[in-house]
């Protein structure tokens, strides 16, 4: 099998296009901001602190967007700034010290009333509720590292190429940290269930 | 293979790999089977509120600008800045002023300088440079000399050996 290769001004031609989508941001924010919003809330279990770091995020993509070399998707390109911020803020002091009392912290009650009731009985629906709970809390007792890739993974459902890119990991260790977070919900859902 | 699916097994299953092994060991295995749908289930539906709160999260930010605007100073920060700008401009008054006047009493303390003192030190000068002047001429005198000042012993004693040989 002969390997595709792609011509150079067709790579530089779609560099361009993705540079010239960066300079409209009230675009950009619409077309991503669900996607890095959810991922940054569920990374940092703070819907204000998510909120911040959201913008945040789209303030530095506009302004580092001549940085940005079209070697990956839009998308990726900020869930890799979305990745860095979501550690900064998890490194600094200040997030260790308000944790726990944030009063804006996602609660895992608050997400599982948002599960769409397809559960035919009464039963199975409270379940659900309790396997979502269940999720939540076994994400919230894991490192930031695996909580951000177990976000990209399960709920963003980004490729593992593309979690790599946007983390600067190497495919094993994503996968090793995929390994560990499900290990974390598994024994936690069979502890519960 | 083991009897049950071992841990990463069931984690690739949950990634999106096939193995065929794997899916015939799940075919012939309720347990693994059941485990790995029950796994599937509470993360798909994670994932399904996770989505939706979000979205709900978001329509409640609907009435607010959600671009980003570029970083501008808070009222404080306003006040703190000019703050520190009158006072450095109330410094450097200060300093120019203080300046201003020790230079105006430096040239008054010049000008209060008696003329005696300006004669007297101008007489110093003239005097030294008469010295100076005399101590060049005894050099040059010195210079003019035949026979240098340290060689005339060695003069004195060339003298005597040529009137020796004369004699002789």
């Amino acid at each position: 099998m002969t390997p595709t290769t792609i011509p150079v001004d067709l790579v530089a031609l779609s560099g361009e296009r993705l540079i010239s989508e960066l300079e409209d941001i009230d675009a950009l924010v619409r077309l991503h901001r669900p996607k890095v919003f959810r991922f940054v809330a569920f990374s940092v279990s703070d819907r204000d602190a998510a909120e911040s770091i959201t913008q945040d995020c789209f303030l530095k993509a506009h302004l580092t967007r001549h940085q940005f070399r079209g070697d990956c998707s839009i998308s990726t390109w900020l869930m890799r700034i979305a990745f860095n911020l979501v550690r900064d803020h998890t490194k600094s002091q200040k997030f260790r010290f308000w944790k726990n009392a944030a009063a804006t912290a996602i609660d895992a009650n608050d997400v599982s009333q948002h599960l769409a009731s397809r559960a035919a009985s009464a039963e199975e629906q409270l379940i659900a509720k309790e396997q979502v709970e269940t999720v939540h809390r076994a994400l919230q007792e894991l490192s930031g590292k695996q909580r951000s890739i177990f976000v990209m993974r399960f709920v963003e459902e980004m490729e593992l190429s593309d979690i790599a890119a946007a983390t600067g990991m190497s495919l094993p260790t994503v996968k090793t940290h995929l390994y560990r977070a499900v290990g974390a919900i598994r024994t936690r859902l069979g502890a519960t269930l | 293979m083991s009897a049950h699916l071992t841990h990463e097994e069931l984690t690739d299953k949950l990634l999106g790999g096939s193995s065929l092994t794997v899916n015939a060991h799940l075919l012939s295995c309720p347990e693994c089977a059941h485990e790995l749908e029950q796994m599937k289930n509470s993360i798909a539906g994670f994932r399904g509120a996770a989505h939706a709160w979000s979205e709900n999260a978001l329509a409640a930010d609907r009435g607010v600008s959600v671009v980003p605007k570029l970083p501008q100073r808070s009222w404080t920060a306003n006040w703190v800045l000019v703050a520190a700008s009158l006072m450095l401009l109330a410094a450097a008054l200060t300093f120019y002023l203080h300046d201003y006047q020790a230079r105006n009493q430096t040239s008054s303390v010049q000008l209060a300088t008696p003329l005696t003192k300006i004669d007297a030190a101008q007489s110093q000068i003239e005097s030294q440079i008469e010295k100076d002047n005399e101590l060049l001429s005894q050099v040059d005198s010195e210079l003019a000399e035949a026979v240098p000042a340290p060689m005339q012993p060695l003069g004195v004693l060339e003298s005597s050996t040529s009137s020796t040989a004369t004699t002789k």
